[in-house]
């Protein structure tokens, strides 16, 4: 079974080789290759290359093209801050009100920046990788875009104060998140992943998200079905174990789950959709592969042992932070493929 | 007294210009401003803490309380405040910033309110801030605190610099860590001495150190 099909497998829940390993690994696949994140995020090639040489490397399931939360605002015309080890800023939000909307470019413009680098590592890896291994175009969700083009707290202010406002400006940022994945799909991604970390609860409150928050997110995964990518993949990073049911109506196919939020009982939330979690990101900076090894046994056990038909895929969950030690990697991915849970390691 | 129940409903619901209402007519009533931080503002820290477990914990309702108590203490209190402030909060001196390489501070800036309303004074350095800068503060204002923050992962290094700073300085100040990156790492990780799951959880720990009541 190659690694899209065991993604297939696991996201429709039919049975598979071995448990998908998915850890998100992005800027990492850099530090690996001995390049910088600025050199990673300048050039398709670069980051295609990296990419590429992280899974072949480590053997894991995936290909992620990313380029940080803040591509997609400096495409509608946000001044970035790029430092030379980290993903870049936004230096000032280029909108003072949600009613500034005309101050941003009509339309995205991604013929520089990032977003083109992002198109163009789509391209070289779909040509590598083929139908063999999936490649995940990440493209950043409505609310995280509107936090970021006018600033996270008057964004939240708006949200209380002026909430019509708040739900026009989001329904701008939803187009604006559907052009940038349309572009992604078109440039070879097989998967997209909408990556929506303001949507969290740990921001707004889970009330708000069934009418404030969910409308757009599905629009946007509704509008891109028509295109059909392999699969559709939701992440919000926190708490989210109250909106999980919601989440889930948007049609995903595939769910982040953060490890704040206890996996098993997430999968008893939302037993139709496939999970993709959920280690501790800063796991695999700070603790040694015996730690990540034994976390990934306990969620096997109470996830159950039928590969695919589990509807699990191992993965982190957020971002593995590029300072990661690799070896936590491989550690994951050795797990995955363990056969029996009683061995010796 | 039934007004200020009203004026802590206001301000722990994030009603700002009520909350502003509501604490003028208190002042015109002949209620001491102090009365206004201590039972009001105080109280409501009080009502929001018991709220905000981590898994009810969301940004939106700190920050609308948060708006809610800076604009009482600037619209009210501090215009009536014959000497500065500054010279109300006698509580513990406490340095506050996001860690060099991080430009994150909504988190900061709540923390930032909340400890004010709690009668500790606060410096608050901003973000982006040197290690060398949170020491140098906390010995300038012989600081019992230190409170850093971040949102990512790779200023873990610049944290525990902090520690080894302090030391060779011999500053003996608390550190507390907290944000979404430090939450996932355990105090010794980060050579600190605390870290705060939330707002209120880090406030629960100076509390105690500092041997304050909420």
């Amino acid at each position: 079974m190659n690694s899209l099909d065991r993604l297939l497998a696991a996201a429709s829940f039919s049975p598979a080789d071995r448990i998908p390993a998915a850890p998100q690994v992005y800027g990492l696949s850099a530090v690996m290759a001995g390049m910088t994140i600025y050199q990673y995020i300048h050039r398709g090639k670069v980051m295609a290359d990296c990419q590429w040489a992280a899974q072949q490397t480590l053997g894991y399931d995936v290909l992620f093209v990313y380029g940080g939360n803040a591509a997609e605002a400096e495409s509608l015309g946000c001044r970035l801050d790029y430092p030379p080890h980290y993903y870049p800023h936004i230096v000032k939000p280029v909108l003072e009100s949600w009613q500034d909307w005309t101050k941003l470019n009509p339309a995205p413009d991604c013929r520089d920046g990032i977003f083109s680098v992002l198109q163009q590592a789509c391209g070289i890896l779909r040509q590598k990788a083929g139908d063999h291994i999936p490649v995940i175009g990440i493209v950043t969700g409505p609310v995280t875009l509107a936090g970021q083009i006018l600033g996270i707290e008057k964004l939240l202010f708006t949200l209380a104060d002026e909430p019509e406002g708040f739900l026009r400006l989001l329904a701008r940022t939803t187009e604006a998140s559907l052009q940038f994945a349309t572009l992604l799909l078109r440039a070879g991604a097989h998967v997209i992943m909408l990556n929506d970390p303001s949507a969290s609860p740990n921001l707004i409150p889970n009330e708000l998200y069934a009418g404030m928050i969910l409308p757009f997110q599905r629009s946007i995964l509704q509008e891109l079905r028509e295109l059909k990518p392999l699969l559709l993949w939701l992440q919000i990073a926190g708490y989210t174990r109250r909106i999980l049911t919601d989440m889930a109506k948007t049609g995903a196919d595939l769910m982040t789950v953060d490890y704040q939020v206890d996996l098993a009982e997430a999968r008893a939330l939302v037993p139709a959709t496939a999970l993709a979690g959920n280690l501790k990101p800063l796991s695999f900076v700070i603790d040694d592969r015996e730690v990540i090894r034994q976390e990934i046994a306990s969620l096997r056990q109470r996830m159950g042992a039928a590969p695919g038909e589990n509807g699990w895929i191992i993965s982190s969950g957020c971002e593995i932070p590029p300072d990661s030690r690799v070896e936590n990697v491989e550690a994951l991915v050795e797990k995955a493929s363990w056969g029996d849970e009683n061995a010796p390691l | 007294m039934a007004k200020l129940d009203e004026l802590i409903t206001a301000v722990a619901e994030g009603k700002n210009k009520l909350a502003v209402t509501m604490a003028e007519e208190l002042v015109q009533a002949g209620v001491p401003v102090r009365a206004i931080i201590q039972d009001g503002l105080t109280a409501a820290l009080t009502l929001l803490d018991l709220k905000c477990t981590s898994a009810e914990f969301n940004l939106l309702e700190l920050i609308l309380a948060g708006r809610a108590m800076v604009d009482v203490m600037d619209k009210v209190v501090e215009p009536r405040l014959p000497e500065s402030i500054a010279s109300v909060l006698t509580g513990p001196a406490v340095v506050l910033g996001t860690i060099k390489g991080d430009i994150h501070d909504l988190g900061k800036h709540i923390v930032h309110i909340v400890l004010k309303a709690a009668g500790y004074r606060v410096f608050d350095l901003g973000k982006d801030v040197e290690p060398a800068l949170f020491v140098q503060t906390a010995r300038a204002e012989k600081a019992d605190f230190i409170l850093v923050s971040s949102l990512l992962t790779v200023s873990i290094p610049y944290v525990r610099q902090i520690r080894e700073l302090c030391q060779k300085t011999g500053i003996s100040a608390r550190i507390v860590a907290g944000g979404a990156a430090l939450q996932q790492a355990r105090a010794e990780d980060l050579a600190v001495d605390y870290v705060a799951m939330d707002v209120f959880d880090g406030l629960h720990y100076l509390n105690e150190e500092a041997g304050m009541e909420l």
